[in-house]
């Protein structure tokens, strides 16, 4: 998007519709502050082309065709735990488990599109990934257009990672809106050895680094759960609620312009950021709520709404480079997550109106 | 089973239940075969998961851990066995009502170690034996099947849901800064499922997983 076209709809943003909250006021003044102070990098982020992005490419053909596991670093707040990664390619399908082998036991384990969690002993989270290979949540590649208003790939030499050479890119972004990120690509596969997340300034807010690699592990057994996949389908046998479909992404954010069926619409976003993906989901209970999904072509931000007297989430909350916000609309509980600035999830809270302008 | 009854026995084990309503809530566990049926599919779908062996033994865990409470003497409560100057001749009703709730959550709790952290005692003769899987278990009744394989060639048909089903009891480390411990499962679950949905997982695999996993507060 255009410099001057992102302008005018930061402006007509914060001048659409009824008279706002003051601190609707605020925040969007801030998102304003943090947008227009990057101008001297948006420069550079239209030098981003497609051949930046093929790195990133081979790095998701990596993700999904290669078997391996290793022992990972992961570092937040001064603090580092460390991880354990088992990665199993059978017959296309991935196979793998991630797991904390210090502090609370936790693990995630993804089999094909499903992935399933246990955290802390305390409680199963199932869900079905959408997004598999280099593919954003519209299934499209990710690609320099939807790169280049608000980042720009960097290549920064090379370094060891692991005991082998890697390949430094950086995806920086150019406003305090989003996060960046920095990979460590291995010369000979292409895998990601290590990552850092960065903030508006280049500063590492949290890393993580593989410390040992083994590829095509001699074990080339299945990691994770069977084919059939028991767990998820005793996990299902507990689903009360009928099975929920998505529904197809509108092609613009425009279209969100005439309030939906469900009558949730968002205004004001923060510049970049589009509706990508609408769905209905159920929660534990069976109760339906509603998710979307906003991206600005690497970041991405959900919003979900919840109907009737739910507890929530109010105000804001962290989890390493996680922010989220909660608030009531209409008398619906709406709770956004994403890896964003703090400043990033409280603006989307405000831009989110039901019916005509409520808000 | 009234779904009132199935969203409190969801809560309990979550942690979330209401203090009031938990003795009633473990109280009906006793007396409802369906609900314990459905307490013990947890726990099913728990030591799946831990891949630790999954036997015929599961079934009906509650059941024979009264059985084990009946034979064995537990003294819940010391009752004088003579009536002393400034002891009642029985306990205030109020007494006896947590005395009776005490022995229900204390066989509950039973319940949950032996299922969560002594599955061996239950297995006596195949300690080591791996027990058959789930799937070659009879499968369980699915009223609907809400994770429903992927339809090849179409991201966009897959059926999402979220599920969040308890595993244990015990205490919850907070890992979210300035949100209620009672909210972080929903979060977790909010953030998981958003991982799912991310353009950045698909480029970084499970690497975005990180810090739903390695994430510690130190608090």
């Amino acid at each position: 998007m255009p410099r001057s076209s992102a302008m005018n709809q930061a402006a007509e943003t914060t001048a659409t519709g009824k008279p706002s909250r003051p601190r609707t006021h605020r925040v969007r003044a801030w998102v304003l502050v943090a947008w227009l102070g990057s101008g001297p990098l948006l420069a550079d982020s239209l030098a981003t082309t497609d051949a930046d992005l093929e790195p990133f490419a081979r790095m998701g053909q990596a993700l999904g065709s290669l078997s391996y596991e290793g022992i990972l670093v992961y570092s937040h707040d001064n603090r580092m735990e460390t991880l354990r990664i088992q990665h199993r390619v059978v017959d296309g399908r991935v196979q793998a488990v991630l797991e904390s082998l210090n502090g609370e036991p936790r693990v995630i384990q993804q089999d094909g599109s499903q992935v399933v969690c246990r955290l802390s002993g305390e409680h199963l989270i199932a869900v079905a990934q959408r997004a598999l290979g280099q593919q954003t949540a519209e299934g499209k590649p990710i690609t320099a257009q939807d790169l280049a208003p608000h980042y720009s790939v960097q290549s920064q030499g090379q370094t060891r990672v692991a005991g082998r050479p890697t390949q430094i890119l950086a995806i920086l972004p150019t406003d305090q809106l989003r996060y960046g990120y920095r990979f460590f690509l291995d010369n000979q596969t292409g895998l990601p050895l290590k990552l850092e997340v960065l903030d508006g300034s280049a500063g590492t807010i949290e890393q993580i680094m593989f410390t040992s690699l083994t590829l095509n592990p001699t074990d080339s057994s299945p990691a994770v759960l069977a084919p059939s996949n028991p767990a998820a389908e005793a996990l299902a046998a507990e689903a009360t609620a009928p099975a929920a479909t998505l529904m197809p992404a509108p092609d613009k954010p425009d279209a969100l312009g005439t309030a939906p069926p469900n009558g949730w619409t968002f205004q004001g976003l923060p510049p970049g950021f589009r509706l990508v993906l609408r769905e209905r989901i159920a929660d534990s209970a069976g109760s339906p709520m509603e998710h979307f999904v906003l991206s600005d072509g690497l970041a991405t931000i959900s919003v979900y709404v919840e109907s009737g007297p739910q507890e929530g989430l109010s105000g804001g909350s962290r989890m390493g480079a996680v922010h989220a916000q909660g608030g009531k609309i209409a008398g619906h509980q709406v709770t956004v997550v994403g890896e964003v600035p703090a400043l990033t999830v409280a603006a989307v809270l405000q831009a989110v109106r039901h019916g005509q302008g409520d808000g | 089973m009234s779904e009132q009854q199935r969203e409190h026995v969801s809560a309990l084990a979550d942690g979330e239940l209401d203090s009031e309503l938990i003795g009633p809530t473990i109280a009906a566990l006793e007396v409802n075969a369906d609900l314990k049926a459905r307490w013990e599919h947890y726990a099913l779908i728990g030591a799946s998961l831990r891949g630790e062996a999954v036997t015929q033994q599961y079934r009906d865990i509650a059941a024979r851990v009264r059985e084990r409470l009946q034979t064995e003497p537990v003294p819940l409560v010391a009752r004088p066995r003579t009536r002393e100057p400034g002891h009642p001749a029985q306990r205030p009703p109020a007494a006896s009502k947590r005395g009776t709730y005490a022995g229900i959550a204390l066989a509950a709790s039973a319940a949950f170690l032996a299922v969560y952290a002594l599955p061996p005692l239950f297995s006596p003769s195949q300690p080591s034996q791996p027990g058959p899987s789930l799937a070659q278990m009879q499968a369980p009744t699915a009223p609907s099947a809400v994770l429903a394989p992927p339809v090849a060639g179409s991201l966009l048909a897959l059926p999402r849901t979220v599920q969040l089903l308890p595993a244990s009891a015990n205490g919850y480390s907070p890992r979210w800064h300035a949100a209620e411990p009672k909210l972080e499962p929903k979060l977790d679950r909010f953030l998981i499922n958003h991982q799912a949905s991310s353009p950045v997982s698909g480029i970084k695999g499970l690497l975005p997983y990180a810090t739903v996993v390695g994430y510690e507060s130190g608090r």
